[in-house]
């Protein structure tokens, strides 16, 4: 199983997290969405003319810049 | 807490799970419910009765967790802390349950007095997802209710429970042994969840027994915190794999629309249709409402007049009354009214439709260039309909300094007041096949002005974002929520009360002084001339070096009221009329204007400052309520009308005579 980060996740690709590395801020707001180590995330739309991807986490799908997701270090998985 | 005879009841929830709806269908749609774009960010109340009981009840902002980072998420975190509600209900999204589950499990944690209701239940059963709620209640040891507000279901079950009032029992989540230890170390008059509370915050300060513990074994208040949340993260998604089955279908339908609303060829192409398409529906629809406004308020100004004759008022209070306050006032009404009343609900179809996110999600690039954030593409497209609500719609945006950037650039969107104008004098001035002129050139020609105002928009953040408001951009994360089919009914009422009215009476009640004002400087003359005039003449030098004149300048200055008087009061200028006039033709419009010295270039100076000058009254007013500062209100002022001069005075400078 690959390290990757989770921008790296390509669409349908699904990861498990194993850390996030962000500012305090932004760690607290992705936490609060269920972006935290040991969750399941899957990258499910990637935007039409900018790095800002959005992945399916606990449901729901969530849309995180390129910047925040290249900090988030996720374990590929296969479902 | 509350009387004798009613119940307190308050409703807790995530963010955009039907919470308001439900509230609003309990407490009859009479409640004022203070909501933008899915946000109820100050509590609101209302009444029910049910069964001769009577019930207050609260609807708190939504939230994702109960410990406070933002000032949305501390009104419900204190809320809930100084326990105030007899029962609490915390209402969940059925078809995406996971989702919703750390807060039950949170609140789970303070209060006993807590019933779970799965809103949103047709859905959930629509695509297929499966809750087992027998297991649900069980796991979680508090009442369960399906229901379904829309459709006004689970009403009478949840007021049964809670006429029950066997809520529950405390559910307990078993966290990790240095948690556990440093929990039993704080005072016992606190509730778990309180004492959670404090070891994730700076609380912990209060505490040197707790603190010292857990800083010892390298348990900061922010890695409580996480280990907290990641526990009851994981604890959730347990309970949804014991009760929940979900289909596949769902999220595949809206993954395949989504593929269309964001795909890389038909993203730009349906983003601009939607906002022209809303811009022409308004226009149009508003024309005949207006013109219906406008004939019964001249109705109703002919009969004032006579009656203020019959009852003997002096001629001059008469016609101040008459002319002056009670004709700008239905002005204002006239023009303003129809085209919010028709673009707001619009504009609230595509927000419940949950296509808003999307274009937000589409646009974030571009305004993150900009140091700014996608959202700003939604506050700007309400910005299209007035810009008061747009910088009140300035709320979705999470983080301080991009809310701000988002405020303080919204004034560079033509709002509802000012299309008129933009629309009238293109078709006036820049249309050459004028006659028959068509309506694509126009719309052309509006739109290169709108895109100029958007690229200012732009500009303008982009440079806020380097100096007065210099930061890294903070965080944006977005979420994404199922397509909905919009509740029309509730949207119109709602967009109604909550946007329109607001705004009208802004508005209105600024144009009343304002009304008074232009009567009395167009009609007492000191030698002959009118205090317009002299004004005018006054502000001439000044205005010239912009390509505008004396008498523009002062019609923007007294558009402050609102901007839908400013064409007006410059005819008004011109002809020395003394009140406000409709009804002219474009033909008499060109006239008028061209024999007061108006050309291309004059035209295209007047648009451009049409469009770049400060915000009006209503507009400032929610600037200074939002950022609750006079630097930033001045900032609002002075911001667009300083670059509005700059582009003037370079235009006049290349092109004028």
């Amino acid at each position: 199983m690959e390290i990757l980060s989770m921008y790296d996740l390509k669409e349908g690709q699904s990861g498990k997290i194993t850390e996030v590395d962000c500012k305090s801020d932004i760690k607290r707001r992705l936490m609060e969405l269920g972006i935290i180590k040991g969750s399941l995330v899957k990258c499910v739309l990637s935007a039409p003319f900018n790095s800002i991807k959005a992945y399916s986490v606990m449901g729901s799908v969530i849309a995180v810049r390129e910047a925040d997701a290249r900090r988030v270090t996720v374990q590929e998985v296969e479902l | 807490m509350s009387k004798e005879n009613t119940v307190t009841i308050a409703f807790v929830g995530n963010p955009n799970v039907g919470k308001s709806t439900l509230f609003n269908e309990i407490t009859g749609l009479k409640q004022h419910t203070g909501n933008w774009t899915g946000k109820t960010v100050e509590s609101a109340r209302g009444e029910a009765v049910y069964k001769k009981q009577r019930y207050i009840i609260t609807d708190l902002p939504g939230t994702y967790s109960l410990f406070a980072h933002s000032p949305e998420e501390a009104v419900t975190g204190d809320f809930i802390m100084q326990d105030k509600a007899d029962v609490y209900c915390i209402i969940c999204d059925a078809s995406c349950l996971e989702r919703n589950l750390p807060l039950v499990l949170q609140l789970a944690e303070h209060t006993k007095k807590l019933i779970v209701i799965l809103n949103l239940w047709d859905e959930a059963e629509k695509y297929s997802v499966k809750i087992d709620i027998n297991k649900l209640e069980e796991e979680l040891g508090l009442r369960v209710i399906k229901a379904c507000a829309k459709k006004r279901q689970g009403i009478k079950e949840l007021f049964s429970a809670i006429e029950d009032r066997h809520c529950g029992s405390l559910c307990v989540v078993k966290y990790d042994e240095n948690i556990e230890y440093a929990l039993s170390l704080l005072p016992d008059e606190y509730t778990r969840f309180e004492k959670l509370n404090i070891i994730s915050t700076q609380k912990i300060e209060n505490h040197p027994h707790a603190k010292e513990y857990l800083y010892a074994a390298g348990y900061y208040p922010e890695k409580c915190e996480e280990i907290i949340t990641s526990v009851i993260i994981a604890k959730a998604g347990k309970i949804a794999r014991k009760c929940i089955s979900q289909g596949e279908e769902r999220i595949e339908r809206n993954r395949r629309i989504d593929k269309i609303i964001t795909g890389r060829y038909t993203a730009l192409p349906i983003m601009l249709a939607m906002l022209c398409g809303i811009l022409y529906i308004t226009v149009i629809g508003a024309n005949y409402p207006s013109l219906w406004l406008s004939s019964l308020f001249s109705f109703i100004e002919s009969g004032l007049n006579e009656f203020l004759i019959f009852i003997n008022t002096p001629s001059l209070i008469r016609e101040i009354t008459v002319y002056g306050v009670f004709r700008v006032v239905c002005w204002v009404i006239a023009v303003m009214l129809p085209p919010m009343a028709v673009f707001f609900p619009l504009f609230t179809i595509l927000e419940d439709a949950g296509v808003l996110p999307r274009i937000a999600f589409n646009m974030d690039g571009c305004f993150r260039c900009s140091g700014s954030c996608g959202k700003q593409a939604l506050t700007m497209c309400m910005g299209f309909g007035c810009n008061a609500v747009g910088v009140c719609g300035c709320r979705i945006i999470d983080s301080k300094r991009e809310r701000l950037i988002a405020i303080l650039t919204n004034v560079f969107v033509p709002c509802n007041g000012r299309f008129p104008m933009l629309v009238t004098l293109i078709s006036v001035f820049l249309i050459n096949s004028f006659g028959t002129y068509s309506t694509l050139h126009s719309a052309l020609m509006l739109c290169i002005f709108i895109v100029g105002g958007i690229s200012i928009t732009l500009a303008v953040s982009f440079v806020l974002s380097k100096t007065l408001l210099r930061g890294i951009p903070s965080s944006f994360t977005l979420e994404l929520p199922p397509y909905r089919m919009p509740k029309v009914g509730s949207v119109l009422v709602r967009s109604f009360l909550d946007r329109t009215l607001f705004v009208l009476g802004r508005a209105v009640s600024v144009a009343v002084p304002a009304g008074a004002l232009i009567w009395i400087l167009a009609n007492i003359s000191v030698k002959r001339i009118s205090l317009l005039d002299y004004i005018s003449l006054f502000l001439e030098p000044f205005a010239a070096l912009f390509g505008l004149d004396g008498v523009i300048l002062l019609a923007f200055i007294l558009g402050f009221c609102a901007n839908e008087i400013v064409l007006p009061v410059i005819i008004m200028g011109y002809t020395g009329a003394g009140v406000l006039n409709d009804g002219l033709g474009i033909a008499a419009l060109k006239d008028i204007l061209v024999l007061n010295g108006w050309d291309t270039v004059k035209c295209i100076c007047v648009l451009i400052f049409c469009i770049c000058h400060f915000p009006c009254s209503a507009t400032l007013l929610t600037v200074k309520k939002e950022t609750g500062s006079i630097k930033w209100s001045l900032a609002a002022i002075v911001i667009p009308t300083v670059v509005g001069l700059l582009l003037c005075f370079t235009v006049n400078l290349i092109f004028g005579a």
